[in-house]
């Protein structure tokens, strides 16, 4: 027997030997990837929801906070989420992370940013129904991927509905029958009910204006508010209206200003 | 010139046989075996996979049998040419599956969970083609110095 085994013999054992460790150590890393999964901890988008209004819209930020206690990295972390009208009545509001990567034993917070523009309404067919006075179930789709250890990728898709609590929900102007003083004023009471189901506090203004069939505004007035969340705003105004005006067959049209908010609702008939 | 050694110690056909027959065992249990018993745990809690078990079971045993067809083979000039098909089989099965290597779960009606193993099994197609290669080389000995290998691998 030669002492020393000839090159391709040694060249071949080579090769299997190498092929020998890239199982082994693949194998090896694949358990502790199996491993790290389990350390993985996702908080619920729940945890940590701010709302904060803006111009027309409500500004709606959410943080999914992963805790990655394993030994190897997620990345490539994302979440799309489109948010809908009930019976396709149209698109709210989409949003997407950012792409974020989550170090080993690290903690990191996805934010998903929603802004919502109040002063929408669902397509004509479904009745226009508004966010600022409906409170709904919207129907939201959210897509999430992630790549774990560059082993494997996630797709998370989430068809589930999501509730939408309105600022001004059930609102309703009344305006009551005009009396009519010796002075020959006319006066008549407003009052205006809603139900603050929004996650703000409401503090602002609500201006409103009573018009004429013919779309003439013959007064106007406004109301001071202080509504926390859930809370029901129940206020009679009293507005005098000239005498040549007559409200029979107009409209109320309002304007809410507060809180970095300035939204105006469709006008409501008067009977 | 050197005077040529003792001859190598070949085990007999009837012997490598047996030792092939053997060596299917723990290959079965590893490509057979383990794959179906974690398709089937999977599909008991409700996780879908686009792998048939029908699929691994038969690529496993196809797999197993050149596997350990490899021993039975080894002192003759038919190892190099089967280590490397054994290989290339290996390695294009990892490869053809990658496109159904997906585990799906659906939580609560709404919510569906897709994990793609994909790119596991790219890694792990990496480690046939040394087999391949050794293969190869092994089949390039063989026709260059027959028998030249034999001493080295069936020590006297």
């Amino acid at each position: 027997m030669a002492s020393r085994p000839p090159g391709l013999y040694r060249v071949a054992r080579l090769l299997r030997r190498l092929g020998l460790v890239a199982l082994i150590v693949l194998i090896s890393y694949i358990a502790i990837a199996g491993y790290s999964a389990t350390q993985i901890h996702v908080h619920s988008i729940g945890k940590s929801i701010t709302a904060q209004t803006q111009g027309r819209a409500v500004t709606i930020t959410a943080g999914v906070e992963i805790d990655n206690h394993g030994w190897v990295p997620i990345q490539q972390v994302s979440i799309v989420t489109f948010v809908w009208f009930p019976n396709g009545g149209g698109l709210i509001a989409q949003t997407a992370s950012p792409v974020v990567n989550i170090d080993a034993g690290s903690t990191v917070t996805v934010p998903v940013t929603l802004t919502v523009p109040l002063n929408l309404s669902s397509a004509a067919h479904d009745g226009g129904v508004s966010l600022l006075t409906h409170s709904l179930n919207l129907p939201a789709d959210t897509w999430a991927n992630a790549t774990f250890a560059g082993l494997a990728t996630l797709h998370l898709s989430d068809g589930a509905s999501v509730p939408w609590g309105a600022p001004f929900y059930e609102l309703n102007v009344t305006v009551g029958a005009p009396s009519v003083a010796a002075n020959g004023t006319t006066t008549v009471s407003a009052t205006v009910f809603y139900i603050n189901q929004a996650p703000f506090t409401e503090s602002g203004t609500l201006h409103f204006s009573l018009n004429s069939a013919a779309g003439t505004a013959c007064a106007s007035s406004q109301l001071g508010l202080d509504v926390p969340q859930n809370a029901t705003f129940d206020q009679t105004a009293s507005v005098t209206i000239p005498a040549s005006c007559d409200l029979s067959g107009g409209s109320v049209t309002a304007t809410y200003s507060g809180g970095g908010l300035t939204v105006a609702f469709p006008p409501e008939p008067i009977p | 010139m050197s005077a040529p050694g003792p001859p190598p110690k070949i085990p007999s056909l009837a012997r490598r046989l047996i030792v092939a027959t053997l060596m299917l065992i723990p290959l079965l249990i590893f490509w057979v075996g383990l794959p179906t018993a974690a398709l089937s745990e999977l599909g008991s809690h409700g996780v879908d996979s686009s792998l048939g078990i029908q699929t691994v079971s038969i690529a496993g045993v196809v797999l197993s049998f050149l596997a350990a067809s490899r021993y039975a083979v080894r002192p003759t000039r038919g190892y190099g040419p089967v280590a490397f098909l054994a290989g290339v089989v290996t390695s294009a099965y990892l490869l053809a599956i990658v496109p159904f290597a997906n585990l799906s779960l659906t939580i609560g009606g709404s919510v569906d969970l897709t994990l793609n193993y994909g790119p596991a099994l790219l890694l792990l197609a990496i480690v046939p083609v040394f087999g391949a290669a050794a293969g190869l080389v092994t089949t390039i000995e063989d026709g260059l110095r027959p028998g030249e290998r034999l001493p080295f691998d069936y020590p006297p």
